[in-house]
């Protein structure tokens, strides 16, 4: 709401140019004796009569959002109430602009007669956390006086990462747990058949099959898998962002993949009923520890939505303690450029933790560094992909999977992989 | 291995060249409205000035000069001084037309200084290159076109008085009666300028 009196009602510019021709274009003509002069300025004095009226009222305005949150690409309404508008006769509303957020009508800009049933809407185009703010002016009958602008309080707009359509039919390599939505690899109490076998003394006299007893003559009983829930640990390199961000739609960069995966693989892990948490590597931005539920989905969304790429003192491989719980499969995005992210992947798959390394590179990012000499840039820019690629091929080389994030079914053939070497046996060094 | 510097999505930031640059050459992506009503103001007080060579006395060209520079004014900034500079350019030749400037052609004036007068203080109304709300500008044709109807009354009137001898007492009473209707206009004004200034001390 703007303060009370913060603005006061002013003659407009109209006002004092139709005042000023009008009664001086009157005087002269009378004085002069030219009735030319009378016939021009005679519109204009009709004009500024109605207008001189001043306003008594003390106007107060305020702004609000129809929803606080909201996913990039939606758009949300921008209310305003005018109290004590008794001498309002004209409205004028501007949006501060700002980038990736989009604004209706006329870009943020609504001149309209009051009272009116328009309002503005906003839609950002990227992630993250919007100040939706707006200068507001009043005009009184026939734009005599005006009201402002005043800045009305600013209003903080959360903008949740738009997930991609993701699905995911590829069973977790090892879920663990007491329930959950994924097949066990041991026999259990669930409803995915595993086979039938002969009737064997504790066996429930509800599993046992009648058909294929009466057909073999022997009691024969339906066994099942064990239905357990199943972890997954996001972690989300925010070191640096690679590539501009054109917001949805537009150019992507590693920011904007890294977090709108993450946005993806956390919903669907939350639908499933499987426990989500999320690490940050540099950046601002705090751990989420794992969690279950919309609420907790809600609140691994809010911090994905805040989150600022940035070095930090931690970044180091050896600080990063990461605390993998039985269970859990650990999905690492990255753009694969800094050494912390390579060790960390080879280290979790090195303790037998299914890894899945999710390359959020940009294929057609370049540096920008227009200060620089182009071909010096470009050189350590080719130097830094083979970096890049000698990382990759490691991290092939011990095992741990790196995909390019392509949405739906990304890393389903990973995860079946993962899940098959779970069940053969290993040997502990 | 360091990772070259990466690149930032636009942040906003202190203009530079460009942004001037951009900042006077905003107008080509404003909308036609916008455009349109510039134009007017730009215009149509030169018109309303040449408008007198109707009645057989075109106005000089340094007279000429002046008004499209203070119509230029007006047409950039809708509410600095230039729009009232532009159109009392035009009030002052009118009153130096030769003959009584009751031409025809006055009408034309008339119009066209109200035309200017309504457009700037529509304009003025939003921010630069905001679009032209359809219902405002109706509005404000109806209104101009009512305080028009006033222009042929006024000149009839005097066409009619024209040709008789001057009456002092009328002159003297018109005179009155405008001197009054300045006094009260600035009198509203300045009380509002006084309001102001104590609600600004408080």
């Amino acid at each position: 709401m703007s303060a009370p009196g913060a603005a006061a009602w002013r003659p407009t510019a109209a006002l004092r140019r139709s005042v000023v021709l009008g009664a001086g274009g009157l005087a002269v003509a009378v004085a002069l004796g030219e009735p030319a002069v009378l016939v021009l300025s005679v519109p204009l004095l009709l004009l500024s009569l109605p207008a001189l009226r001043r306003p008594t009222s003390t106007p107060l305005v305020e702004t609000s959002l129809l929803h606080a949150s909201l996913r990039e690409g939606e758009g949300v309404g921008l209310d305003l109430t005018v109290h004590d508008d008794g001498d309002v006769e004209q409205l004028t509303r501007v949006l501060t602009p700002q980038p990736l957020v989009s604004a209706r009508p006329d870009d943020g800009r609504l001149v309209t007669w009051w009272p009116t049933t328009e309002r503005l809407e906003v839609s950002p185009r990227r992630w993250g956390v919007v100040t939706v703010s707006e200068r507001v002016a009043l005009t009184s009958a026939w734009s005599g006086f005006r009201w402002g602008p005043v800045l009305p309080a600013d209003r903080p707009l959360t903008v949740l990462p738009s997930a991609p359509p993701y699905d995911s039919r590829a069973e977790q390599p090892r879920p663990e747990g007491l329930v959950g939505a994924h097949r066990s690899t041991r026999q259990g109490q669930g409803s995915e058949l595993a086979g039938i076998r002969p009737f064997q003394p504790g066996d429930r006299l509800r599993r046992i099959n009648w058909r294929v007893s009466a057909r073999a003559g022997t009691l024969h009983t339906t066994t099942t898998r064990a239905e357990l829930d199943a972890g997954l640990l996001l972690v989300v390199d925010l070191l640096a962002e690679h590539g501009a961000s054109g917001g949805l739609g537009g150019s992507t960069s590693s920011l904007d993949l890294t977090v709108r995966a993450a946005a993806a693989l956390a919903e669907h892990a939350a639908a499933q009923g499987d426990r989500v948490a999320l690490k940050p590597i540099g950046g601002r931005a705090r751990a989420v520890p794992a969690g279950v539920g919309r609420r907790h989905l809600r609140r691994v969304l809010g911090t994905l939505t805040d989150v600022r790429p940035g070095a930090s003192p931690y970044d180091d491989a050896t600080r990063l303690d990461l605390r993998v719980g039985a269970g859990t499969t650990v999905i690492l995005l990255s753009p694969l450029l800094a050494d912390a992210i390579g060790t960390t992947a080879a280290t979790l798959t090195r303790r037998g933790i299914p890894t899945v390394v999710i390359d959020t590179l940009p294929d057609d990012v370049v540096p920008d560094l227009p200060d620089r000499d182009p071909t010096l840039v470009d050189l350590a820019w080719r130097m830094r992909r083979l970096d890049r690629d000698g990382v990759l091929a490691a991290l092939d080389a011990i095992g741990c999977p790196v995909v390019p994030w392509r949405g739906r079914g990304t890393v389903d053939d990973v995860m079946r992989d993962l899940g098959r070497r779970a069940q053969q046996p290993r040997m502990r060094s | 291995m360091s990772s070259p510097a990466p690149t930032r999505p636009d942040q906003p930031g202190r203009p530079g060249r460009s942004g001037r640059l951009e900042r006077w050459t905003a107008w080509r992506h404003w909308p036609v409205s916008a455009l349109v009503a510039r134009v007017v103001l730009l215009l149509a007080p030169p018109a309303a000035l040449g408008s007198s060579a109707l009645a057989g006395d075109p106005p000089p060209l340094s007279v000429l000069a002046v008004t499209v520079l203070f119509s230029c004014g007006f047409a950039v900034a809708p509410e600095s001084g230039a729009g009232l500079l532009a159109l009392a350019a035009v009030l002052a030749w009118w009153s130096k037309v030769a003959g009584d400037g009751l031409h025809a052609s006055v009408l034309v004036a008339a119009v066209l200084l109200t035309v200017a007068h309504v457009t700037g203080l529509v304009v003025s109304y939003g921010p630069s290159g905001a679009r032209i709300d359809r219902a405002v500008a109706g509005v404000w044709a109806v209104r101009a076109a009512l305080v028009l109807l006033a222009a042929p009354a006024v000149w009839l009137v005097a066409r009619l008085v024209a040709g008789r001898p001057p009456e002092p007492a009328l002159w003297q009473a018109g005179l009155a009666v405008a001197v009054a209707a300045v006094v009260v206009a600035a009198a509203l004004l300045g009380v509002g300028r006084d309001e102001e200034r104590a609600a600004g001390a408080r």
